[in-house]
């Protein structure tokens, strides 16, 4: 057993060089910088619109489908219960309703979900000019799980 | 000062759960008082949370399924956007000081965000009661860990694995305390990508961000320096939570009235928590949050078994 400190000393030994420079610089790597601004900016981004359309909807305007004040009928449903009840759309389909204020909601929430592959899609960029094969693999995957899961294909029964 | 406030605090926080368990049975409320009474409610659970060192949606959980009127398909996720969005407001900070490795956060995530997709499956498709009664014994165990456990700033580690060097993981932050340079590393990866699939799944599940469990297994069982875990977890989170974010709001189980309130109360007190953390007593705080989850945990399981 070593410390964290003397472990890295043995690990160092037994590396590469270009490895040496990614585990012992306490700079942060260029990808990583990158990915940092995209999480930060567009999170921002993503609470502004969230709290621009929030008001707009609490203040009943864009003729939301489900007024506010008529929510408490419908949020102690099931969420199969309540969509029955509403006939909300489910997956992509609230897309074609976003000019009700009700749908225009969920623009915001929609983006923060995207805010990770957009993130990811520059460690893409950057891995490959790397030519780091195992963390373009690994990049890929995971923007395609999430694409995935965002496409609405997977669907659970009521 | 800080101490006063925060008993204040505390008083408020029970004052408008109390209130909201009233207003909970009472027909004649207005509509907009629940929207509101959640704004104050996360802004509080975001002060305690940054305080305690918790995710706010372990605590959102729990408070809100036992306090509002709200059907537990919609807290569970709003409870995933609410640490999606903690996550996004921390995790740029942490990863722009070296306290988050990107390196290890791509393959933790990669399964944890597989695996949540069927936690959220699950989540959707269980009865409510059943899942309940899951909750709340994992919350109450997730108190028990809090009491236990015990992390360690600087674990001792062996020789890294072999995924672990030859997916190149490892790096080095300024620690201000020492004001010295801090290599690590990790060991032990395949065991820690096995708990995270599972972790994955509790996290889908149940709506709550999985700080309580990253923290200990990237700390205890991988051997990263606590710092590193802490930002590690924080910077996981926005991976993990969006793919079942995902589901639930294709399913059409996220209402805006209940997480937009949510994400924004949460996340102005976890700024303002983060501020009194200067001068606040964190053990003190530690041991409010371990009694607010051992009564979330106990009104939860009292539920799911119809006696609540």
């Amino acid at each position: 057993m070593s410390s964290q400190t003397h472990a890295q000393s043995i690990k160092s030994k037994s590396s590469t060089g270009g490895q040496n420079d990614v585990l012992t610089n306490v700079d942060v790597s260029p990808e990583q910088n990158i990915y940092a601004n995209i999480l930060l900016v567009c999170s921002w981004v993503g609470i502004v619109v969230m709290l621009i359309t929030f008001i707009i909807y609490m203040g009943g305007l864009f003729n939301p489908l489900v007024k506010p004040s008529d929510m408490p009928l419908y949020w102690k449903l099931n969420v199969h219960q309540y969509l029955q009840a509403t006939n909300a759309p489910s997956g992509w389909n609230w897309l074609g309703l976003i000019n009700h204020g009700d749908y225009l909601n969920l623009v915001g929430l929609a983006f923060l979900g995207i805010v990770s592959v957009l993130g990811y899609i520059s460690l893409f960029i950057a891995y490959l000019r790397k030519k780091d094969f195992p963390y373009i693999i690994m990049v890929s995957l995971e923007i395609i799980v999430i694409v995935l899961a965002a496409s609405g294909i997977f669907k659970v029964s009521g | 000062m800080i101490d006063n406030f925060f008993i204040h605090a505390s008083t408020l926080f029970t004052a408008t759960n109390v209130a909201v368990a009233q207003a909970a049975g009472t027909s004649g409320v207005p509509w907009w008082i629940w929207p509101l009474a959640l704004l104050v409610t996360t802004f509080l659970i975001g002060i305690v949370a940054a305080l305690a060192g918790v995710g706010g949606s372990v605590l959102y959980v729990p408070i809100v399924s036992s306090f509002f009127p709200f059907n537990f398909d919609f807290i569970r996720g709003s409870g995933l956007f609410v640490a999606l969005a903690c996550s996004l407001s921390a995790a740029p900070k942490l990863l722009k000081l070296n306290l988050a490795s990107l390196r290890l956060v791509i393959p933790l995530a990669l399964i944890a965000s597989t695996s949540s997709i069927g936690g959220a499956y699950l989540g959707l498709s269980l009865p409510q009661s059943i899942l309940k009664i899951l909750l709340g014994l994992l919350i109450t165990g997730i108190a028990i860990l809090f009491i236990f456990s015990k992390n360690s700033e600087f674990p001792k580690i062996g020789h890294p694995d072999a995924l672990a060097r030859y997916l190149n993981i490892g790096g080095a932050y300024f620690e201000p305390s020492s004001g010295k340079d801090i290599t690590w590393s990790v060991w032990r990866l395949p065991a820690g990508l096995i708990l995270f699939s599972g972790i994955g799944i509790i996290a889908g599940m149940f709506g709550i961000g999985a700080g309580w469990a990253n923290v200990p297994v990237l700390n205890m069982l991988l051997g990263a320096p606590l710092k590193i875990a802490v930002g590690t977890s924080m910077s996981l989170l926005a991976i993990t939570d969006t793919s079942a974010a995902w589901i639930y709001l294709n399913q059409g189980a996220v209402l805006p009235i209940i997480t937009i309130p949510s994400v924004l109360g949460i996340m102005v007190g976890s700024r303002v928590g983060v501020k009194l953390l200067k001068t606040a007593k964190p053990k003190s705080i530690r041991y409010i949050v371990i009694l607010m989850l051992l009564f979330a945990g106990l009104k939860s399981l009292l539920a799911g078994l119809g006696w609540g």
